[in-house]
């Protein structure tokens, strides 16, 4: 007897925001397939901004409409092994029933899709969409809760990408990506990356329960999730803390640029360290360094000892910042004429992923 | 030896700390220990221009003074006023120093161009904020001259800063002769008070230039980052411009200086009485920036008249540095020349 297929009718249903994750999940029930989401922030609305997008190499069309879900049709070109190739797949795009300006592309198809097509596309539509990173501590936090919160009996981690922030002996700060299988439990893993001052880039994880088939799972630093089962799950577990840091990201990081206040006041934003992160002279030297490294940008240190003020220029959009280290738990971003959300995000990101990790938050001057 | 590039490095630290320094003076009056907030009742100015009365308006050498500009000016709602001068260096000559006290005491004076219904205040303080290296030499001068060629009738008080480089730099103000009127800022003096940078962060990122000329490479970076920039980002080809290509941006002199003046001057200071504030960047400032850019390629003048500047706007790694490297070419030339003249 054939198959019943499940995936056409799935594509051909007018989907609804608020049904659409609980019917993923009947489909992974029923069908051999990866879910892979790409949580995302934009002011655009996306389904404006990809109908019709033609930039070469790439091109998308709208197939579907419903409610708060959209279906696309992404037409890419690449290369493999020297030939041109031409390929096409189907993506949605889940609106937030909540937040606004959140959304998540969501496919169905396969990883050479999602990787030739899909995450290029969305990456590419930067600084018009930005997506977010979940910090060491939060992605900790968050499958330690994924974990008890849906009873599995056993989370292992079974392929990880980590980064480590690297000092080698002449200063210069270098990011080393690390491949590993790391066979440790969570705890072990995650304690061993932090003192070695890395990150996870990503992290591939198995779930069991005594009463369910296992389910593999993967989570990227920006959010970014693939899964073979508990669609719904993850969604809660994962993508939904995600969707709601970039909206946290869209308030604070919104409305900071001096032009669009009144008498061009300044908006500062902080990272808190939480720690005497530059109680040592010496680290002066390395933050400017992590900052040199900073691509598409202009880092310009208009004093570097003992106190730090830089100008930072970012070369996508043309926001630019005075960084300032005025004491040894905080950095000062002072967002100039133009602050844009993406330009904040991405610098943020930057000092993250090359130096050290905070938390965000609005300036309040401590006398 | 020094490189010529340290060497701006340094005018430009000096350059921030004399704006910080009248930032931080400004502020003893303008903040409100007991609520942590700005008083709305209280103007400050800067580089603010005030007419002599008619005794002050010749000098004993007989030449006119149409007006004078104190560097700082407060004017609290319900307390004498204060006008004074800023000095992070005094010249090693001494016999130059009267200048300084010269001008001091042309603000001692029934002035007119107070921000007040008819101009002018009853009475006022005169101060002097020195760097603390000069501070000692500086009051033994004004004790030996006191009487003679210095004579004040109104309230002159001297106040030596420094600033701390500590983890937590701030800047240190302490009184080194005279009273001020207001005794709270007075009484705090006498010891000294540390102000940390870090309360007036805001006002450092809003406020980069004061009525006096910068050096040349932090001016060209201001209008680089805050003129220039703007307007290539507005092109369709600016994302993708690659580092060995270019934007042609044209603009008026009088937009560089009325951006930066909106955006980096104590303009946002003294916005409701912006009628006898100076116009910071001076035109001139702004023309030697522009003549320093076609010189090095970066720009051409569009017209004869030098009213618009053509900028051939690249994206550079350090904005700073490279403008810090242009202009020390010149200061090595200058040096050389020195050297054999």
């Amino acid at each position: 007897m054939a198959k019943l297929d499940f995936i056409t009718p799935f594509y051909n249903e007018k989907h609804n925001q608020n049904t659409f994750v609980k019917k993923l999940d009947s489909l992974l029930a029923s069908e051999d397939v990866d879910v892979r989401a790409i949580p995302f922030g934009s002011l655009h609305n996306p389904v404006a901004l990809f109908d019709g997008y033609d930039h070469g190499s790439r091109n998308v069309r709208l197939l579907k409409t419903g409610t708060g879900v959209s279906l696309f049709e992404l037409t890419y070109l690449y290369k493999e092994n020297d030939k041109d190739r031409k390929a096409k797949g189907r993506f949605f795009v889940y609106e937030h029933p909540q937040y606004p300006s959140v959304y998540a592309a969501v496919t169905l198809e396969d990883s050479s899709f999602y990787l030739r097509g899909l995450l290029p596309f969305i990456q590419g539509q930067y600084p018009k969409i930005i997506q977010t990173f979940i910090t060491h501590k939060k992605l900790r936090r968050l499958l330690e809760e994924f974990k008890t919160s849906n009873g599995f009996s056993e989370l292992t981690i079974v392929r990880a990408s980590q980064r480590f922030r690297i000092r080698e002996t002449d200063e210069r700060q270098k990011i080393v990506p690390v491949v590993s299988w790391p066979d440790m439990d969570l705890k072990e893993a995650f304690d061993w990356v932090y003192q070695n001052n890395g990150w996870f880039r990503s992290v591939k994880f198995e779930v069991k329960t005594p009463l369910s088939a296992s389910a593999s799972i993967s989570l990227t630093r920006q959010g970014a999730v693939r899964m073979n089962h508990h669609c719904e799950k993850v969604f809660a577990g994962f993508v939904h803390p995600v969707f709601k840091t970039l909206h946290e990201n869209i308030q604070i990081f919104g409305h900071r640029s001096r032009r669009d206040n009144v008498n061009l006041t300044a908006k500062p934003l902080t990272i808190d360290f939480g720690i005497e992160q530059f109680a040592d002279v010496e680290e002066n030297k390395r933050f400017i360094q992590a900052m040199q490294l900073m691509g598409t940008a202009s880092t310009s240190v208009i004093h570097g000892n003992p106190y730090i003020h830089l100008t930072v220029i970012d070369y996508y959009d043309g926001s630019t910042f005075d960084l300032w280290v005025l004491s040894a738990h905080q950095l000062i971003i002072v967002p100039q004429m133009k602050g844009s959300i993406a330009a904040i995000k991405r610098l943020i990101n930057h000092i993250y992923d090359t130096y050290a990790e905070g938390d965000i938050k609005d300036y309040e001057v401590a006398v | 030896m020094k490189k010529p590039q340290d060497e701006i490095y340094n005018k430009i630290d000096d350059y921030e700390q004399t704006l910080h320094a009248i930032v931080g003076f400004m502020n003893f009056y303008r903040y409100d220990d007991d609520a942590r907030k700005m008083k709305e009742d209280v103007t400050v100015f800067q580089g603010r221009r005030f007419d002599p009365s008619p005794e002050k308006a010749v000098t004993e050498n007989g030449d006119k003074v149409t007006q004078v500009t104190p560097d700082l000016g407060v004017l609290p709602a319900s307390a004498e006023g204060v006008l004074g001068e800023v000095k992070k260096s005094f010249p090693a000559d001494e016999t130059r120093w009267m200048k300084t006290f010269k001008q001091l005491m042309s603000y001692d004076d029934n002035l007119d161009g107070w921000p007040t219904k008819d101009g002018k205040l009853s009475s006022h303080d005169i101060v002097l904020l020195l760097h603390q290296t000069r501070a000692a030499a500086i009051k033994r001068y004004y004790e030996a001259n006191s009487g003679k060629d210095i004579k004040f009738t109104r309230p002159f008080t001297m106040i030596q800063f420094n600033r701390a480089d500590e983890r937590r730099p701030y800047f240190f103000f302490q009184k080194t002769t005279g009273n001020l009127t207001d005794k709270s800022v007075d009484t705090k003096l006498i010891d000294g008070v540390s102000v940390p940078m870090e309360i007036f962060v805001t006002t450092y990122s809003t406020v980069k230039i004061y009525d006096s000329l910068p050096p040349l490479a932090y001016l060209i970076e201001l209008i680089w980052t805050n003129v220039v920039l703007p307007r290539a980002s507005d092109t369709s080809k600016f994302p993708a411009l690659r580092k060995n290509q270019k934007i042609e941006v044209t603009l008026s002199v009088d937009d560089i200086v009325n951006e930066l003046h909106n955006g980096f001057s104590f303009h946002g200071l003294s916005k409701d009485i912006a009628d006898r504030q100076p116009k910071v960047p001076k035109r001139e400032w702004i023309m030697s920036a522009c003549e320093k850019l076609v010189q090095s390629d970066e720009a051409s003048w569009v017209d004869t008249e030098k009213s618009q500047i053509k900028v051939y706007f690249r994206k550079y790694d350090s904005v700073m540095s490279h403008f810090i490297d242009i202009c020390a070419d010149e200061q090595e030339e200058d040096a050389q020349i020195t050297m054999f003249d």
